[in-house]
């Protein structure tokens, strides 16, 4: 009957989508006309929908078993005190979401301190801060960079020597414990005349802020992508 | 199709689930009653098995009655069964195992084996068996049942709920927290495997009553 070249050769999922929808009455008027036109001339669609509507009929043949005792709850059922209580499954997805966005997040932060303060430390490395490091080592008469090696040598080396322990009148120990407060706030009496703030950072804190800059960035992209994949992933519902 | 017949007053629905969101578990328990069956027979054709049916029913009224403050309106019968369903899901990832068989296996196996899932004591049990009736349908169930079990999880969800309870496609799409389209799409394709499954043992489907009013 129907001469035309019918599209389901080629979609054939999409036709069976279809003839399914138009046994269960869900097409449209005039889709449900097109198609009961197409049917009467197509073998394959006439089979089809025969077929499929076996599958409906014997799926209607399951008995529908009643419930083998009642499920009433206990009269001394409570509800949940406080707040309502979201089922089980939505709380507990609800709480996996919510870290993973917390890990997510504090990650990307961290990287990006992390890459504040790398950066930090390679522009104090070249350029204009090799310069005045240049000039510190000059009015100091002793060599700048002797303690880039690592950041475990001892930590006396980033100390300004003598003379700022005489200024500010910390035993030595206490100077050297706190070596990152020392490279900070450089003993105000050192040469003043000669430095520059971005000057005073000695050598081997740049080598203990570029070991931190690495981890937190490192640390923190981990964090991220632990986060992400995290949220990406959970019960397809 | 079963057919569920019309929905019941949502009003009757909405003035129980208000009591209950009071904490009042009587009134709770009147709608335990009025969709106790619908939820054990929807689980128990999820699951293929009367017992699992039973715990995730018992279990789905107890987390309904506890979150029915986050209820925001809609139909209760709706919202039950997503969680009815959400339990048969986390029921077979507590398994560890599906309890599917694959359609090759049911396919090539022989029908009169051994069966995997032992429905028939339910089934004689149930309200609408007739044991009058010949063993060929009760093979013929046997074999469906399995059939079913062999389907992707959403694609069972969805004929389940629409050819075996008899479910209109918005409310099928309501439970499912989907789009019709998808409804639509998950319950040809269910319907499209279950149609090689069978093929194979084409012999029964004779003897069953043709729907032929469908078209008219």
């Amino acid at each position: 009957m129907s001469t035309h070249v019918p599209e389901h050769l080629a979609d054939w999922e999409a036709q069976r989508d279809r003839l399914s929808a138009l046994l269960d009455g869900q097409l449209s008027a005039a889709e449900a006309a097109v198609q009961r036109a197409h049917v009467a001339g197509c073998a394959r669609c006439t089979e089809e929908l025969e077929a499929l509507r076996r599958v409906v009929s014997a799926l209607g043949e399951l008995p529908q078993p009643a419930a083998p005792r009642s499920f009433a709850l206990p009269l001394t059922t409570a509800l949940p005190a406080g707040a309502p209580a979201q089922l089980p499954i939505a709380a507990a997805r609800a709480r996996r979401l919510r870290w993973a966005a917390v890990t997510q997040w504090a990650g990307a932060v961290a990287a990006c301190f992390g890459f504040v303060i790398l950066s930090g430390t390679f522009l104090l490395g070249s350029g204009y801060a090799q310069k005045s490091m240049a000039n510190f080592g000059a009015a100091r008469h002793e060599p700048s960079g002797a303690g880039i090696t690592s950041a475990s040598q001892p930590p006396a080396t980033t100390a300004t020597p003598d003379r700022s322990m005489d200024a500010t009148s910390l035993t030595p120990r206490a100077a050297t414990g706190s070596a990152a407060t020392a490279t900070l706030t450089p003993a105000p009496t050192a040469a003043p005349t000669e430095r520059t703030p971005l000057a005073a950072e000695p050598p081997d804190a740049r080598a203990a802020a570029r070991t931190t800059g690495v981890t937190l960035m490192l640390g923190g992209l981990a964090a991220l992508v632990v986060g992400w994949g995290a949220r990406r992933r959970g019960p397809p519902r | 199709m079963g057919g569920q017949g019309p929905q019941p007053e949502p009003g009757e629905d909405d003035t129980l689930v208000a009591r209950s969101q009071r904490g009042e578990v009587a009134a709770f328990n009147l709608l335990v009653a009025r969709y106790q069956d619908v939820a054990y027979a929807l689980a128990y054709r999820m699951l293929g098995d009367a017992e699992a049916a039973a715990d995730v029913t018992q279990d789905g009224f107890v987390a309904a009655f506890r979150a029915i403050r986050t209820f925001r309106g809609g139909p209760f019968r709706a919202w039950l069964l997503r969680i009815i369903s959400n339990g048969c899901h986390d029921y077979w990832r507590a398994q560890k195992r599906r309890p599917t068989l694959s359609l090759d296996a049911l396919t090539s196996e022989d029908p009169e084996g051994d069966p995997p899932h032992g429905p028939m004591g339910l089934l004689a049990a149930s309200a609408t068996w007739d044991p009058e009736k010949t063993a060929l349908r009760g093979e013929l169930i046997e074999l469906i049942q399995r059939a079913l079990l062999g389907l992707p999880a959403e694609q069972r969800l969805a004929v389940v709920l629409s050819d075996v309870q008899g479910f209109a496609y918005d409310e099928i799409a309501l439970i499912m927290a989907t789009s019709l389209g998808t409804v639509k799409s998950r319950i040809a394709r269910g319907r499209a495997h279950l149609r090689d499954a069978l093929q194979a043992h084409a012999e029964l489907l004779p003897t069953m009553k043709r729907r032929t009013d469908d078209l008219e």
